[in-house]
């Protein structure tokens, strides 16, 4: 098993070091410079000359490549932001915990509901329930989070006034004892966690679905219902486990996804996480941060794959069967 | 005493308002002890028996007739009627089955052992810890010699032969009175199949078990039944004691199919029965099988024969028989 754990971390590799390098081209070639924060057009080009410098800019973009991975490699540096002059890395360990938050609730909440109702539509299947269900999921498949989001927003926060409509924590925060700072971090990732979470939920309902149905029909289950096994561990151990297979192999796409998702929620809802930050520093030509939350994004996939493919060879022992053989 | 009777079993499947009809009337009774093969060909209507009889057959698909079964405690349940619960109940407990695809009629992703300890877990009063020993002695049972390997393989690290033994110990795990076996070696070479018969008449007679084997091989019924049960296209054609069947058999289909057998064994190529099994979903009026009847004549057109009793433990139906001197 370790083994081919680091098999896969190897074979890793030369994803996240061509992924970087294509983010740093793009970066560097996209029109526009760090400068246009801190510049008047009307300036002196001698002015500009002296900034362009300060940021390392006025080298050739292979030195300015190599320097860059000579200092992440060696001395872990990613660079200070252009923007306030922090260390990227504390930029963006700031801007973790709201990201996790959002992205890790979310993944919670889609999997409870997706296997749920996923497995009541599939005993139901063809009934009235089934359908209700089915259609209520399929649109919140097919909306669009940012559409999503604003709906939210606008009939629960504006019109209705239950939630709050921006941030992760009320003004008033640090005054609460634990459990109001609990209520309140609820309170404002409700809509957030909804909106990033609903698509995806309706994403694992459909595997789960008709992975139950299909696994109904199996021989395997008409064999456990002939050895007189009941309904509901014919339910549970029987389809649920096998139905969950491509779930988890999603579970590679679905973080990237996750990730995407959150930029666009964190924007509509002002969350102070990794997307907008990314957003900020992409708009701000912020190159530091833009590489190294890069850097992390591209981790995160890996990571989130890795886990993908051992899980799923942890449930279905065939595949842990055929890796084995051909390793 | 009869364990099993089945009186006038029909059973039609209805897609989308159609009625197709899948068994008509069969009608056998099984002693207690005693084996039932039931042969034919595919598509006959054998395995739609198998399923009736443990009430587990696919939605859209009913019966009629009457199913008697009695139980262990000596209760006459009538299996047709019977509330789904009392069905689950005696599945397994009462009524095992064994499938012709044994390695997909075990989950993939669980392992062999614990499927086994799964079925002793609500079909047995033996306790959590020694439920583990007597897995592994059903595994012994049945002629596996590493049981513990076994236990703790999946079934897709097992060979053909291996997986059917396990899904014979999985049947047998609640020890019931009644086992079904669905054409359990027509998926393994000669050789397993020889053993797995073998050991499936071994068991019988150790267990007292009563025994249906479905089998498209007409040889393995002559040899290990006590009665035979003849379906084609879904009609029970003729009924009787093995030594009856082989010695006068009184229907064409039967002739037919013992005369392939017997070619067969003699290692001369066979006539092939002319023709194809007629459609359940379109079936020729009349007889099923006049369009392939070499003695068809203008009423088997038209008339459907009724059964004929030639005596008390053989029926058939048809209207010409086939010379009984
Ligand atoms: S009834 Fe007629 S067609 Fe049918 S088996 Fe007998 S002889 Fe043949």
């Amino acid at each position: 098993m370790i083994s081919i754990i680091l098999k896969r971390v190897l074979d890793s590799v030369p994803t996240i070091i061509i992924g970087i390098t294509l983010t740093f081209l793009i970066v560097h070639l996209a029109p526009g410079d760090p400068g246009i924060r801190f510049l008047d057009p009307s300036q002196s080009p001698e002015i500009q000359q002296v900034i362009q410098k300060r940021f390392g800019l006025n080298e050739p973009l292979y030195i300015q490549y190599w320097n860059w991975v000579k200092r992440v490699l060696f001395h872990f540096d990613f660079g200070n932001s252009f923007y306030n002059g922090k260390p990227s890395s504390e930029v963006l360990r700031s801007a973790l915990l709201p990201t996790i938050l959002l992205a890790g609730c979310a993944l919670v909440f889609a999997l409870i509901t997706g296997i749920l109702l996923g497995i009541l539509a599939a005993i139901r299947s063809n009934t009235f329930t089934d359908r209700t269900i089915t259609i209520i999921m399929m649109l919140f498949f097919s909306t669009p989070a940012f559409w999503l989001g604003i709906m939210f927003l606008g009939v629960f926060s504006i019109q209705l006034g239950w939630l709050p409509s921006s941030h992760l924590t009320s003004l008033y925060h640090d005054q609460l004892n634990t459990i109001g700072r609990f209520t309140d971090y609820i309170k404002h990732l409700f809509l957030p966690v909804l909106t990033l979470g609903l698509p995806l939920a309706a994403t694992f309902f459909r595997y789960i679905r008709s992975g139950v149905i299909e696994a109904l029909r199996s021989d395997y289950i008409l064999g456990a219902r002939a050895r007189g096994i009941g309904h509901n561990k014919i339910l549970f151990r029987y389809c649920l486990k096998n139905s969950l297979l491509p779930i988890i192999s999603l579970l590679g796409v679905i973080i990237p996804a996750l990730l995407s998702g959150a930029v666009i929620v964190e924007v509509i809802f002002s969350l102070p996480g990794m997307g907008r930050t990314m957003v900020s520093a992409v708009f701000g030509r912020d190159y530091p941060i833009i590489l190294a939350a890069s850097i992390l994004a591209f981790f995160a996939v890996v990571a989130g794959n890795l886990i993908a493919d051992i899980t799923y060879s942890i449930i279905d022992p065939r595949i842990r069967y055929q890796t084995r053989k051909n390793s | 005493m009869s364990l099993l009777t089945v009186e006038n079993l029909s059973v039609v499947n209805s897609p989308s308002g159609r009625s197709i009809s899948i068994l008509r009337n069969i009608s056998f009774s099984l002693n207690s002890g005693e084996t039932l093969a039931v042969i034919g060909e595919t598509g006959s209507g054998k395995s739609m028996l198998c399923k009736s009889i443990i009430g587990l057959l696919p939605p859209g698909f009913s019966r009629s007739g009457n199913i008697w079964y009695i139980s262990s405690d000596n209760t006459k349940i009538s299996i047709i009627t019977a509330e789904e619960s009392d069905l689950l109940n005696m599945r397994g407990r009462e009524i095992g089955m064994v499938f012709q695809e044994a390695v997909a009629s075990l989950n993939p992703v669980v392992r062999c052992g614990n499927q086994i300890t799964d079925v002793l877990s609500v079909k047995s009063k033996i306790e959590k810890n020694k439920r583990k020993k007597h897995a592994l002695k059903l595994l012994e049972t049945v002629g596996l010699s590493e049981p513990e390997r076994i236990f703790h393989a999946y079934p897709h690290q097992l060979s053909g032969g291996m997986t059917q033994r396990v899904a014979l110990a999985l049947a047998l795990a609640g020890e019931p009175q009644l086992l079904i076996a669905d054409e359990p070696s027509s998926s393994l070479d000669s050789i397993s199949k020889k053993y797995y018969l073998n050991l499936l008449n071994r068991l019988k007679q150790e267990n007292n078990l009563t025994l249906i084997l479905v089998t498209h091989d007409v040889d393995e019924a002559l040899s290990f039944a006590d009665n035979i049960l003849v379906l084609y296209a879904g009609c029970m054609t003729e009924y009787g004691r093995t030594g009856d069947i082989q010695k006068s058999p009184a229907h064409p289909y039967t002739k037919a199919l013992l005369d392939i057998a017997r070619a067969l064994k003699e290692n001369n190529l066979p006539a092939a029965i002319p023709g194809e099994i007629s459609s359940l979903t379109n079936p020729p009026p009349g007889c099923r099988f006049h369009p392939r009847c070499p003695k068809a004549q203008d009423i088997c057109r038209v008339k459907e024969p009724s059964s004929i009793c030639i005596s008390n433990s053989h029926s058939v139906r048809c209207f010409f028989l086939v010379d009984l001197s």
